[in-house]
Protein backbone atom coordinates (compact mmCIF):
# COMPACT_ATOMS: atom_id res chain seq x y z
CA UNK A 1 0.00 0.00 0.00
CA UNK A 2 1.21 3.48 -0.81
CA UNK A 3 2.06 5.93 1.95
CA UNK A 4 -1.15 7.11 3.48
CA UNK A 5 -2.12 10.77 3.36
CA UNK A 6 -3.67 11.49 6.72
CA UNK A 7 -7.44 11.60 7.11
CA UNK A 8 -8.88 13.51 10.02
CA UNK A 9 -11.14 12.27 12.78
CA UNK A 10 -13.80 14.93 13.15
CA UNK A 11 -16.13 13.54 15.78
CA UNK A 12 -16.87 10.39 17.75
CA UNK A 13 -19.62 9.01 19.98
CA UNK A 14 -20.02 5.76 21.85
CA UNK A 15 -22.51 3.72 23.78
CA UNK A 16 -20.81 1.09 25.94
CA UNK A 17 -21.73 -0.99 28.97
CA UNK A 18 -20.59 1.96 31.07
CA UNK A 19 -22.97 4.38 29.29
CA UNK A 20 -22.37 7.18 26.79
CA UNK A 21 -18.97 8.73 26.11
CA UNK A 22 -19.08 10.99 29.16
CA UNK A 23 -20.27 8.21 31.48
CA UNK A 24 -17.69 5.76 30.12
CA UNK A 25 -14.93 8.28 30.65
CA UNK A 26 -16.03 8.87 34.22
CA UNK A 27 -16.21 5.13 34.88
CA UNK A 28 -12.64 4.76 33.61
CA UNK A 29 -11.36 7.74 35.60
CA UNK A 30 -13.00 6.57 38.79
CA UNK A 31 -12.43 2.86 38.15
CA UNK A 32 -16.11 2.26 38.80
CA UNK A 33 -16.67 -0.45 36.23
CA UNK A 34 -20.00 -2.18 35.88
CA UNK A 35 -19.63 -5.82 34.86
CA UNK A 36 -22.93 -7.67 34.68
CA UNK A 37 -23.84 -11.11 33.38
CA UNK A 38 -25.97 -12.99 30.88
CA UNK A 39 -27.52 -16.43 30.81
CA UNK A 40 -26.59 -18.68 27.92
CA UNK A 41 -27.69 -22.22 27.17
CA UNK A 42 -25.02 -24.87 26.88
CA UNK A 43 -25.70 -28.64 26.93
CA UNK A 44 -29.35 -28.01 27.86
CA UNK A 45 -28.22 -26.10 30.95
CA UNK A 46 -28.46 -22.41 31.63
CA UNK A 47 -25.09 -20.95 32.51
CA UNK A 48 -24.43 -17.48 33.84
CA UNK A 49 -21.43 -15.80 32.26
CA UNK A 50 -19.94 -12.37 32.97
CA UNK A 51 -20.86 -9.87 30.27
CA UNK A 52 -20.43 -6.13 29.76
CA UNK A 53 -24.07 -5.32 29.03
CA UNK A 54 -25.90 -2.09 28.25
CA UNK A 55 -27.80 -0.65 31.19
CA UNK A 56 -31.00 -0.73 29.16
CA UNK A 57 -31.26 -4.03 27.37
CA UNK A 58 -31.27 -4.03 23.57
CA UNK A 59 -33.30 -7.02 22.44
CA UNK A 60 -31.76 -9.52 20.06
CA UNK A 61 -34.12 -8.53 17.28
CA UNK A 62 -33.89 -6.21 14.28
CA UNK A 63 -36.06 -3.28 15.36
CA UNK A 64 -34.48 -3.01 18.77
CA UNK A 65 -30.96 -3.12 17.32
CA UNK A 66 -31.87 -0.60 14.64
CA UNK A 67 -33.24 1.77 17.30
CA UNK A 68 -30.02 1.59 19.31
CA UNK A 69 -27.80 2.23 16.28
CA UNK A 70 -30.09 5.04 15.13
CA UNK A 71 -29.85 6.79 18.51
CA UNK A 72 -26.06 6.91 18.32
CA UNK A 73 -25.92 7.94 14.66
CA UNK A 74 -28.32 10.77 15.40
CA UNK A 75 -25.75 12.29 17.77
CA UNK A 76 -23.07 12.17 15.06
CA UNK A 77 -25.11 13.66 12.22
CA UNK A 78 -27.22 16.16 14.12
CA UNK A 79 -24.82 19.05 13.40
CA UNK A 80 -24.25 18.15 9.78
CA UNK A 81 -25.88 20.10 6.96
CA UNK A 82 -28.00 18.34 4.38
CA UNK A 83 -25.31 18.87 1.75
CA UNK A 84 -22.59 17.44 3.96
CA UNK A 85 -24.71 14.43 4.79
CA UNK A 86 -25.19 13.69 1.10
CA UNK A 87 -21.45 13.43 0.63
CA UNK A 88 -21.03 11.10 3.60
CA UNK A 89 -20.60 7.35 3.13
CA UNK A 90 -21.65 4.95 5.86
CA UNK A 91 -19.63 1.85 6.68
CA UNK A 92 -20.66 -0.53 9.43
CA UNK A 93 -18.20 -2.94 10.98
CA UNK A 94 -19.86 -5.73 12.88
CA UNK A 95 -19.84 -9.43 13.50
CA UNK A 96 -23.51 -9.26 14.40
CA UNK A 97 -25.48 -12.35 13.58
CA UNK A 98 -27.72 -11.63 10.60
CA UNK A 99 -31.08 -11.92 12.30
CA UNK A 100 -32.92 -11.93 8.98
CA UNK A 101 -30.90 -14.99 8.10
CA UNK A 102 -31.60 -16.56 11.49
CA UNK A 103 -35.32 -16.19 10.81
CA UNK A 104 -34.85 -17.95 7.50
CA UNK A 105 -32.80 -20.76 9.00
CA UNK A 106 -35.20 -21.27 11.86
CA UNK A 107 -37.99 -21.54 9.36
CA UNK A 108 -36.38 -24.42 7.54
CA UNK A 109 -33.75 -26.42 9.37
CA UNK A 110 -35.62 -27.73 12.34
CA UNK A 111 -37.07 -31.19 12.16
CA UNK A 112 -40.49 -30.06 13.32
CA UNK A 113 -42.73 -27.02 13.39
CA UNK A 114 -41.67 -25.71 10.03
CA UNK A 115 -43.21 -22.45 9.03
CA UNK A 116 -43.42 -20.72 5.71
CA UNK A 117 -40.71 -18.11 5.41
CA UNK A 118 -41.21 -15.07 3.27
CA UNK A 119 -37.93 -13.50 2.18
CA UNK A 120 -37.81 -9.72 2.03
CA UNK A 121 -34.27 -9.81 0.67
CA UNK A 122 -32.88 -8.31 3.82
CA UNK A 123 -29.29 -8.81 4.82
CA UNK A 124 -26.84 -7.74 7.48
CA UNK A 125 -26.32 -4.56 5.41
CA UNK A 126 -29.99 -3.65 5.80
CA UNK A 127 -29.21 -1.55 8.87
CA UNK A 128 -26.76 0.63 6.92
CA UNK A 129 -29.11 1.04 3.96
CA UNK A 130 -32.02 2.04 6.19
CA UNK A 131 -29.92 4.46 8.25
CA UNK A 132 -28.46 6.07 5.16
CA UNK A 133 -31.96 6.58 3.82
CA UNK A 134 -33.38 7.93 7.04
CA UNK A 135 -30.57 10.43 7.69
CA UNK A 136 -30.07 11.56 4.08
CA UNK A 137 -26.53 10.19 3.83
CA UNK A 138 -24.97 9.15 0.53
CA UNK A 139 -26.43 5.93 -0.82
CA UNK A 140 -23.00 4.28 -0.64
CA UNK A 141 -23.10 1.91 2.31
CA UNK A 142 -21.03 -1.08 3.15
CA UNK A 143 -21.00 -3.64 5.93
CA UNK A 144 -17.68 -5.25 6.73
CA UNK A 145 -17.59 -8.44 8.73
CA UNK A 146 -14.09 -9.57 9.55
CA UNK A 147 -14.89 -10.61 13.13
CA UNK A 148 -12.91 -8.71 15.80
CA UNK A 149 -11.31 -6.42 13.21
CA UNK A 150 -14.56 -5.42 11.47
CA UNK A 151 -14.85 -1.77 12.47
CA UNK A 152 -11.07 -1.24 12.46
CA UNK A 153 -11.07 -2.45 8.86
CA UNK A 154 -14.07 -0.21 8.24
CA UNK A 155 -11.96 2.76 9.41
CA UNK A 156 -9.20 1.85 6.99
CA UNK A 157 -11.70 1.51 4.13
CA UNK A 158 -13.34 4.82 5.06
CA UNK A 159 -9.91 6.46 5.01
CA UNK A 160 -9.29 4.97 1.56
CA UNK A 161 -12.58 6.38 0.29
CA UNK A 162 -11.73 9.86 1.54
CA UNK A 163 -8.11 10.06 0.49
CA UNK A 164 -8.91 8.75 -3.00
CA UNK A 165 -11.40 11.60 -3.33
CA UNK A 166 -14.50 9.43 -3.68
CA UNK A 167 -16.15 10.97 -0.62
CA UNK A 168 -15.59 14.04 1.51
CA UNK A 169 -16.78 12.34 4.67
CA UNK A 170 -17.41 8.83 5.96
CA UNK A 171 -19.04 7.58 9.12
CA UNK A 172 -17.82 4.31 10.59
CA UNK A 173 -20.14 2.52 12.95
CA UNK A 174 -18.95 -0.39 15.08
CA UNK A 175 -21.89 -2.45 16.27
CA UNK A 176 -22.10 -5.44 18.57
CA UNK A 177 -25.17 -6.48 20.54
CA UNK A 178 -25.42 -9.50 22.86
CA UNK A 179 -25.88 -12.66 20.85
CA UNK A 180 -26.65 -15.87 22.69
CA UNK A 181 -25.21 -17.95 19.84
CA UNK A 182 -21.98 -16.00 19.75
CA UNK A 183 -21.56 -16.15 23.52
CA UNK A 184 -22.26 -19.89 23.49
CA UNK A 185 -19.74 -20.32 20.69
CA UNK A 186 -16.99 -18.58 22.64
CA UNK A 187 -17.98 -20.57 25.75
CA UNK A 188 -17.73 -23.92 23.95
CA UNK A 189 -14.28 -22.90 22.74
CA UNK A 190 -13.34 -22.45 26.38
CA UNK A 191 -12.49 -18.80 25.85
CA UNK A 192 -14.79 -17.10 28.37
CA UNK A 193 -13.37 -15.98 31.72
CA UNK A 194 -15.40 -16.25 34.91
CA UNK A 195 -14.32 -12.79 36.07
CA UNK A 196 -13.06 -9.44 34.82
CA UNK A 197 -10.49 -10.15 32.09
CA UNK A 198 -6.82 -9.85 33.02
CA UNK A 199 -5.06 -8.88 29.80
CA UNK A 200 -1.37 -9.76 29.65
CA UNK A 201 -1.48 -11.21 33.18
CA UNK A 202 0.18 -14.57 33.78
CA UNK A 203 -3.07 -15.69 35.43
CA UNK A 204 -5.39 -14.56 32.63
CA UNK A 205 -8.06 -17.12 31.91
CA UNK A 206 -10.09 -15.78 29.03
CA UNK A 207 -12.09 -12.93 27.67
CA UNK A 208 -15.37 -11.33 28.65
CA UNK A 209 -17.65 -10.27 25.83
CA UNK A 210 -19.46 -6.97 25.75
CA UNK A 211 -21.88 -4.96 23.67
CA UNK A 212 -21.28 -1.52 22.22
CA UNK A 213 -22.12 0.88 19.44
CA UNK A 214 -19.50 3.39 18.43
CA UNK A 215 -19.45 5.95 15.65
CA UNK A 216 -16.55 7.89 14.14
CA UNK A 217 -16.84 10.68 11.58
CA UNK A 218 -13.88 10.99 9.21
CA UNK A 219 -13.11 13.72 6.72
CA UNK A 220 -10.56 16.24 5.53
CA UNK A 221 -11.73 19.20 7.63
CA UNK A 222 -9.30 20.49 10.22
CA UNK A 223 -9.11 18.44 13.38
CA UNK A 224 -6.59 17.73 16.10
CA UNK A 225 -7.01 13.98 15.54
CA UNK A 226 -5.98 12.13 12.39
CA UNK A 227 -5.44 8.64 11.06
CA UNK A 228 -1.83 8.63 9.93
CA UNK A 229 -1.63 5.13 8.56
CA UNK A 230 -2.58 1.54 8.95
CA UNK A 231 -2.12 -1.95 7.68
CA UNK A 232 -4.47 -4.88 7.52
CA UNK A 233 -3.74 -8.41 6.49
CA UNK A 234 -4.98 -11.94 6.82
CA UNK A 235 -2.34 -14.23 8.16
CA UNK A 236 -3.24 -16.89 10.64
CA UNK A 237 -1.56 -19.96 11.98
CA UNK A 238 -4.98 -21.55 12.59
CA UNK A 239 -8.51 -20.48 11.64
CA UNK A 240 -9.00 -18.81 15.02
CA UNK A 241 -5.66 -17.41 16.08
CA UNK A 242 -2.17 -16.25 15.30
CA UNK A 243 0.99 -18.13 16.29
CA UNK A 244 2.25 -17.74 19.85
CA UNK A 245 5.47 -16.11 18.68
CA UNK A 246 3.36 -13.26 17.31
CA UNK A 247 5.17 -13.01 13.95
CA UNK A 248 1.88 -12.33 12.15
CA UNK A 249 1.24 -9.38 14.48
CA UNK A 250 4.82 -8.12 14.06
CA UNK A 251 4.30 -7.87 10.32
CA UNK A 252 1.09 -5.86 10.70
CA UNK A 253 2.58 -3.44 13.25
CA UNK A 254 5.73 -2.85 11.20
CA UNK A 255 3.83 -2.25 7.99
CA UNK A 256 1.46 0.15 9.75
CA UNK A 257 4.51 2.13 10.93
CA UNK A 258 5.88 2.13 7.38
CA UNK A 259 2.54 3.27 6.02
CA UNK A 260 2.54 6.21 8.42
CA UNK A 261 6.17 6.90 7.53
CA UNK A 262 7.35 6.64 11.13
CA UNK A 263 9.46 4.27 13.22
CA UNK A 264 8.67 2.42 16.43
CA UNK A 265 10.46 5.03 18.55
CA UNK A 266 7.99 7.68 17.33
CA UNK A 267 5.06 5.93 19.02
CA UNK A 268 3.93 7.68 22.20
CA UNK A 269 1.76 4.80 23.42
CA UNK A 270 0.05 1.65 22.18
CA UNK A 271 -3.49 0.43 22.70
CA UNK A 272 -3.28 -3.33 22.61
CA UNK A 273 -5.95 -5.73 21.37
CA UNK A 274 -5.40 -7.73 24.58
CA UNK A 275 -8.47 -9.89 24.96
CA UNK A 276 -7.28 -11.72 28.06
CA UNK A 277 -7.18 -15.04 26.23
CA UNK A 278 -4.25 -17.38 26.75
CA UNK A 279 -2.87 -17.56 23.22
CA UNK A 280 -3.72 -14.17 21.72
CA UNK A 281 -2.25 -12.17 24.60
CA UNK A 282 0.92 -14.24 24.44
CA UNK A 283 1.20 -13.67 20.68
CA UNK A 284 0.57 -9.94 21.01
CA UNK A 285 3.03 -9.28 23.82
CA UNK A 286 5.70 -11.32 22.04
CA UNK A 287 5.05 -9.25 18.94
CA UNK A 288 5.23 -6.00 20.92
CA UNK A 289 8.60 -7.08 22.33
CA UNK A 290 9.90 -7.68 18.79
CA UNK A 291 8.83 -4.27 17.47
CA UNK A 292 9.32 -1.95 20.48
CA UNK A 293 11.84 -1.59 23.25
CA UNK A 294 10.75 -2.11 26.85
CA UNK A 295 10.12 1.58 27.52
CA UNK A 296 6.93 1.42 25.46
CA UNK A 297 3.80 2.67 27.20
CA UNK A 298 0.97 0.28 26.41
CA UNK A 299 -2.44 -0.44 27.81
CA UNK A 300 -5.57 -2.53 27.31
CA UNK A 301 -9.15 -1.25 27.39
CA UNK A 302 -11.16 -4.47 27.47
CA UNK A 303 -11.37 -4.67 31.29
CA UNK A 304 -13.40 -1.42 31.08
CA UNK A 305 -15.84 -2.35 28.32
CA UNK A 306 -15.32 -6.00 27.43
CA UNK A 307 -14.42 -7.55 24.11
CA UNK A 308 -16.96 -5.99 21.82
CA UNK A 309 -15.81 -8.01 18.77
CA UNK A 310 -16.92 -6.17 15.62
CA UNK A 311 -17.43 -2.90 17.50
CA UNK A 312 -14.06 -2.98 19.25
CA UNK A 313 -12.24 -1.15 16.43
CA UNK A 314 -14.33 2.00 16.58
CA UNK A 315 -15.16 1.75 20.29
CA UNK A 316 -11.64 1.41 21.62
CA UNK A 317 -10.20 4.10 19.35
CA UNK A 318 -12.97 6.46 20.49
CA UNK A 319 -12.35 5.70 24.17
CA UNK A 320 -8.59 6.02 23.70
CA UNK A 321 -9.04 9.43 22.04
CA UNK A 322 -11.45 10.56 24.75
CA UNK A 323 -9.02 9.70 27.54
CA UNK A 324 -6.17 11.54 25.80
CA UNK A 325 -8.48 14.49 25.19
CA UNK A 326 -8.84 14.43 28.96
CA UNK A 327 -5.09 14.31 29.45
CA UNK A 328 -4.37 10.69 30.32
CA UNK A 329 -3.84 7.14 29.10
CA UNK A 330 -5.82 4.74 31.28
CA UNK A 331 -4.06 2.03 33.19
CA UNK A 332 -4.59 -1.65 32.43
CA UNK A 333 -7.01 -2.79 35.07
CA UNK A 334 -6.45 -6.15 36.72
CA UNK A 335 -3.03 -6.99 35.33
CA UNK A 336 -0.84 -7.70 38.35
CA UNK A 337 2.00 -9.74 36.86
CA UNK A 338 2.81 -9.43 33.19
CA UNK A 339 3.52 -12.39 30.91
CA UNK A 340 6.85 -10.79 29.99
CA UNK A 341 8.74 -9.27 32.91
CA UNK A 342 10.23 -6.49 30.77
CA UNK A 343 7.01 -5.57 29.02
CA UNK A 344 4.44 -4.45 31.55
CA UNK A 345 1.20 -2.72 30.61
CA UNK A 346 0.85 0.51 32.59
CA UNK A 347 -0.41 -0.07 36.12
CA UNK A 348 -1.13 3.62 36.74
CA UNK A 349 -2.71 6.12 34.41
CA UNK A 350 -0.15 8.21 32.51
CA UNK A 351 -0.47 11.87 31.70
CA UNK A 352 -0.68 12.33 27.96
CA UNK A 353 -2.18 15.08 25.84
CA UNK A 354 -0.85 14.45 22.35
CA UNK A 355 1.34 12.17 20.26
CA UNK A 356 1.36 9.26 17.86
CA UNK A 357 -0.47 6.13 18.91
CA UNK A 358 -0.73 2.59 17.63
CA UNK A 359 -4.04 0.71 17.99
CA UNK A 360 -3.99 -3.06 17.49
CA UNK A 361 -6.75 -5.48 16.56
CA UNK A 362 -6.05 -9.18 16.02
CA UNK A 363 -9.03 -11.33 15.18
CA UNK A 364 -10.60 -14.63 14.18
CA UNK A 365 -9.46 -16.05 10.87
CA UNK A 366 -6.12 -14.27 11.13
CA UNK A 367 -7.56 -10.89 10.26
CA UNK A 368 -5.10 -8.47 11.81
CA UNK A 369 -4.90 -4.70 11.67
CA UNK A 370 -2.86 -1.91 13.23
CA UNK A 371 -3.89 1.72 12.92
CA UNK A 372 -1.70 4.74 13.64
CA UNK A 373 -3.52 7.79 14.95
CA UNK A 374 -2.17 11.18 15.93
CA UNK A 375 -3.23 14.03 18.14
CA UNK A 376 -1.54 17.30 17.31
CA UNK A 377 0.01 19.07 20.28
CA UNK A 378 -1.77 22.36 19.86
CA UNK B 1 -19.50 9.91 -8.09
CA UNK B 2 -16.03 8.96 -9.30
CA UNK B 3 -15.68 6.37 -12.04
CA UNK B 4 -12.60 4.24 -12.46
CA UNK B 5 -11.69 1.96 -15.33
CA UNK B 6 -10.56 -1.48 -14.29
CA UNK B 7 -8.82 -4.06 -16.41
CA UNK B 8 -9.95 -7.65 -16.01
CA UNK B 9 -6.97 -9.98 -16.13
CA UNK B 10 -8.68 -13.31 -15.43
CA UNK B 11 -12.20 -14.40 -14.63
CA UNK B 12 -14.16 -17.48 -13.64
CA UNK B 13 -17.65 -18.50 -12.61
CA UNK B 14 -19.34 -21.67 -11.47
CA UNK B 15 -22.85 -22.60 -10.41
CA UNK B 16 -25.05 -25.62 -9.92
CA UNK B 17 -28.73 -26.23 -9.12
CA UNK B 18 -27.80 -28.06 -5.91
CA UNK B 19 -24.21 -29.00 -5.12
CA UNK B 20 -21.25 -28.16 -7.35
CA UNK B 21 -19.82 -31.62 -7.88
CA UNK B 22 -16.24 -31.18 -9.05
CA UNK B 23 -14.31 -28.50 -7.23
CA UNK B 24 -11.00 -30.27 -7.76
CA UNK B 25 -10.47 -30.33 -4.01
CA UNK B 26 -7.93 -33.16 -3.86
CA UNK B 27 -5.52 -31.41 -6.17
CA UNK B 28 -6.07 -27.98 -4.67
CA UNK B 29 -5.84 -29.11 -1.05
CA UNK B 30 -3.73 -32.28 -0.84
CA UNK B 31 -3.77 -32.26 2.97
CA UNK B 32 -6.77 -34.42 3.85
CA UNK B 33 -7.22 -33.02 7.36
CA UNK B 34 -7.35 -29.49 6.06
CA UNK B 35 -9.62 -30.51 3.19
CA UNK B 36 -12.14 -32.01 5.57
CA UNK B 37 -12.37 -28.79 7.54
CA UNK B 38 -13.21 -26.61 4.57
CA UNK B 39 -16.63 -25.03 4.30
CA UNK B 40 -18.56 -24.99 1.01
CA UNK B 41 -17.76 -21.32 0.40
CA UNK B 42 -14.06 -22.05 1.03
CA UNK B 43 -14.03 -24.87 -1.52
CA UNK B 44 -15.74 -22.74 -4.15
CA UNK B 45 -13.31 -19.88 -3.45
CA UNK B 46 -10.29 -22.16 -3.84
CA UNK B 47 -11.70 -23.45 -7.13
CA UNK B 48 -12.34 -19.96 -8.50
CA UNK B 49 -8.93 -18.67 -7.41
CA UNK B 50 -7.28 -21.57 -9.21
CA UNK B 51 -9.27 -20.87 -12.37
CA UNK B 52 -8.21 -17.21 -12.12
CA UNK B 53 -4.57 -18.27 -11.57
CA UNK B 54 -4.53 -16.32 -8.32
CA UNK B 55 -2.48 -17.73 -5.45
CA UNK B 56 -1.74 -14.69 -3.33
CA UNK B 57 -2.26 -10.97 -2.91
CA UNK B 58 -5.07 -8.68 -1.87
CA UNK B 59 -8.57 -10.15 -1.75
CA UNK B 60 -12.00 -8.58 -1.60
CA UNK B 61 -14.59 -11.22 -0.79
CA UNK B 62 -18.35 -10.74 -0.84
CA UNK B 63 -21.16 -12.89 0.44
CA UNK B 64 -24.70 -12.04 1.36
CA UNK B 65 -25.55 -15.27 3.17
CA UNK B 66 -22.10 -16.25 4.45
CA UNK B 67 -21.55 -19.83 5.62
CA UNK B 68 -25.19 -20.85 5.67
CA UNK B 69 -24.51 -24.56 6.11
CA UNK B 70 -22.42 -23.92 9.23
CA UNK B 71 -25.01 -21.48 10.58
CA UNK B 72 -27.75 -24.05 9.98
CA UNK B 73 -25.72 -26.75 11.75
CA UNK B 74 -25.34 -24.44 14.74
CA UNK B 75 -29.03 -23.63 14.84
CA UNK B 76 -29.95 -27.29 14.58
CA UNK B 77 -27.44 -28.30 17.26
CA UNK B 78 -28.81 -25.72 19.66
CA UNK B 79 -32.40 -26.85 19.14
CA UNK B 80 -31.83 -30.62 19.11
CA UNK B 81 -29.26 -31.12 21.87
CA UNK B 82 -28.50 -27.68 23.23
CA UNK B 83 -24.83 -28.00 22.34
CA UNK B 84 -22.99 -25.72 20.02
CA UNK B 85 -20.23 -27.26 17.93
CA UNK B 86 -17.03 -25.19 18.29
CA UNK B 87 -16.08 -26.18 14.75
CA UNK B 88 -19.34 -24.90 13.29
CA UNK B 89 -18.97 -21.74 15.35
CA UNK B 90 -15.43 -21.13 14.11
CA UNK B 91 -16.52 -21.78 10.55
CA UNK B 92 -19.63 -19.62 10.65
CA UNK B 93 -18.00 -16.19 10.49
CA UNK B 94 -18.34 -14.22 7.26
CA UNK B 95 -14.64 -14.21 6.46
CA UNK B 96 -14.15 -17.97 6.83
CA UNK B 97 -13.56 -18.64 3.12
CA UNK B 98 -10.78 -16.09 2.58
CA UNK B 99 -9.25 -17.10 5.90
CA UNK B 100 -8.95 -20.72 4.74
CA UNK B 101 -7.56 -19.44 1.45
CA UNK B 102 -4.97 -17.49 3.45
CA UNK B 103 -4.03 -20.57 5.47
CA UNK B 104 -3.74 -22.88 2.47
CA UNK B 105 -1.94 -20.51 0.13
CA UNK B 106 0.09 -18.83 2.88
CA UNK B 107 -1.31 -15.56 1.58
CA UNK B 108 -0.52 -12.85 4.13
CA UNK B 109 -2.03 -9.92 2.29
CA UNK B 110 -5.06 -7.79 3.06
CA UNK B 111 -8.53 -9.31 2.95
CA UNK B 112 -11.81 -7.44 3.17
CA UNK B 113 -15.16 -9.20 3.54
CA UNK B 114 -18.20 -7.30 2.35
CA UNK B 115 -21.87 -8.15 2.79
CA UNK B 116 -24.41 -5.86 1.16
CA UNK B 117 -27.55 -7.83 0.54
CA UNK B 118 -28.52 -8.11 -3.10
CA UNK B 119 -25.84 -5.53 -4.00
CA UNK B 120 -23.08 -7.64 -2.49
CA UNK B 121 -21.14 -8.39 -5.67
CA UNK B 122 -21.46 -4.79 -6.91
CA UNK B 123 -20.08 -3.47 -3.62
CA UNK B 124 -17.38 -6.14 -3.75
CA UNK B 125 -16.37 -4.86 -7.19
CA UNK B 126 -16.40 -1.26 -5.94
CA UNK B 127 -14.27 -2.13 -2.93
CA UNK B 128 -11.85 -4.10 -5.11
CA UNK B 129 -11.57 -1.18 -7.55
CA UNK B 130 -10.90 1.14 -4.62
CA UNK B 131 -8.24 -1.21 -3.25
CA UNK B 132 -6.62 -1.40 -6.69
CA UNK B 133 -6.67 2.39 -6.94
CA UNK B 134 -5.09 2.86 -3.54
CA UNK B 135 -2.52 0.08 -3.71
CA UNK B 136 -1.65 0.01 -7.41
CA UNK B 137 -1.76 -3.77 -7.14
CA UNK B 138 -3.97 -6.40 -8.77
CA UNK B 139 -6.89 -7.57 -6.63
CA UNK B 140 -8.74 -10.86 -6.46
CA UNK B 141 -12.44 -9.98 -6.31
CA UNK B 142 -14.73 -12.89 -5.51
CA UNK B 143 -18.35 -13.37 -4.45
CA UNK B 144 -19.91 -16.65 -3.40
CA UNK B 145 -23.25 -17.96 -2.12
CA UNK B 146 -23.76 -21.58 -1.01
CA UNK B 147 -27.22 -22.12 0.42
CA UNK B 148 -27.71 -25.83 -0.26
CA UNK B 149 -28.81 -26.63 3.28
CA UNK B 150 -31.28 -29.19 4.53
CA UNK B 151 -34.88 -28.27 3.75
CA UNK B 152 -33.85 -25.21 1.78
CA UNK B 153 -36.79 -25.85 -0.53
CA UNK B 154 -39.03 -24.77 2.34
CA UNK B 155 -37.84 -21.18 2.02
CA UNK B 156 -36.12 -20.81 -1.31
CA UNK B 157 -38.22 -18.55 -3.52
CA UNK B 158 -35.46 -16.68 -5.30
CA UNK B 159 -32.87 -18.90 -6.89
CA UNK B 160 -32.53 -21.86 -9.20
CA UNK B 161 -28.87 -22.33 -8.29
CA UNK B 162 -28.12 -23.14 -4.66
CA UNK B 163 -24.37 -22.89 -5.09
CA UNK B 164 -22.72 -20.22 -7.19
CA UNK B 165 -19.65 -18.04 -7.31
CA UNK B 166 -17.86 -15.62 -9.57
CA UNK B 167 -14.41 -14.07 -9.49
CA UNK B 168 -12.12 -11.74 -11.37
CA UNK B 169 -8.55 -10.62 -10.98
CA UNK B 170 -8.54 -6.90 -11.71
CA UNK B 171 -6.23 -3.93 -11.77
CA UNK B 172 -6.62 -0.25 -12.59
CA UNK B 173 -6.57 0.32 -16.37
CA UNK B 174 -4.04 2.73 -17.82
CA UNK B 175 -6.79 4.74 -19.49
CA UNK B 176 -10.56 4.76 -19.90
CA UNK B 177 -10.64 4.36 -23.69
CA UNK B 178 -13.06 1.61 -24.77
CA UNK B 179 -14.03 0.92 -21.17
CA UNK B 180 -17.62 -0.33 -20.90
CA UNK B 181 -20.23 0.16 -18.20
CA UNK B 182 -21.37 -3.07 -16.54
CA UNK B 183 -23.93 -4.61 -18.88
CA UNK B 184 -26.84 -6.70 -17.72
CA UNK B 185 -25.39 -10.06 -18.68
CA UNK B 186 -26.34 -11.96 -15.57
CA UNK B 187 -27.43 -15.57 -15.52
CA UNK B 188 -31.11 -16.01 -14.86
CA UNK B 189 -31.74 -17.99 -11.70
CA UNK B 190 -28.53 -17.05 -9.90
CA UNK B 191 -29.00 -15.01 -6.75
CA UNK B 192 -29.14 -11.25 -7.24
CA UNK B 193 -26.31 -10.83 -4.76
CA UNK B 194 -23.94 -12.29 -7.39
CA UNK B 195 -25.38 -10.94 -10.64
CA UNK B 196 -23.16 -7.88 -11.07
CA UNK B 197 -19.98 -9.91 -10.81
CA UNK B 198 -21.44 -12.66 -13.01
CA UNK B 199 -22.16 -9.94 -15.61
CA UNK B 200 -18.55 -8.74 -15.46
CA UNK B 201 -17.28 -12.32 -15.87
CA UNK B 202 -19.58 -12.80 -18.87
CA UNK B 203 -18.38 -9.52 -20.40
CA UNK B 204 -14.80 -10.71 -19.99
CA UNK B 205 -15.67 -14.03 -21.63
CA UNK B 206 -17.00 -12.00 -24.58
CA UNK B 207 -13.66 -10.25 -24.94
CA UNK B 208 -14.39 -7.06 -23.00
CA UNK B 209 -11.57 -6.55 -20.55
CA UNK B 210 -11.99 -2.91 -19.56
CA UNK B 211 -14.92 -2.03 -17.31
CA UNK B 212 -16.05 1.23 -15.71
CA UNK B 213 -16.88 1.03 -12.03
CA UNK B 214 -18.70 3.86 -10.30
CA UNK B 215 -17.32 4.18 -6.81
Amino acid sequence: MSKMASVNILNYEIHSAQGDLHQTLNAIKNEEIILSSKFIKVDQKEINIPFYAFENEVQEEQESIYGAIRELLLKLVSGMSEKRRRSTALIIGTSLVDLYLVDAIEACVYESERTVYSSQKHSIDSYAKKLSNEFGLNEFTMTINTACTSSANAMLEASNLIRSGVFDYAIVLGVEIFSSIMSSGFYTMDLISDRMPKPFDINRNGLVLGEAIAGILLGKDDSKWSIEGGFSNCNSSTITSVGKGGDECVEVMQKALEDANIVAEDITALKAHATGSESNDLAEINAISKVFDDTLIFTALKPYVGHTIGASGALEIAIFMATIDNGFIPKTLSCTESILADYIPISESKECKSGLFMCNYFGFGGNNISLIIKKASS
Amino acid sequence: MKKVAIKIINSAKIYAPEKIEDLDEKRLVPNMMMRRRLTRNSKVMLYLSDKCKFDGGKIVYGTCYSELEEAAKMANDVVTNGTLSPTSFQNSVYNTAPSYFSLINKDKDEIITVSSGMKTSLDTLKTAALQALISGESIFCVAIECINIKNIDEINRCTKYLEAGAAVVLEIANDESNAKEIEDLGVSGIMDSLQDLISVVNMHEQGIDKILIEL
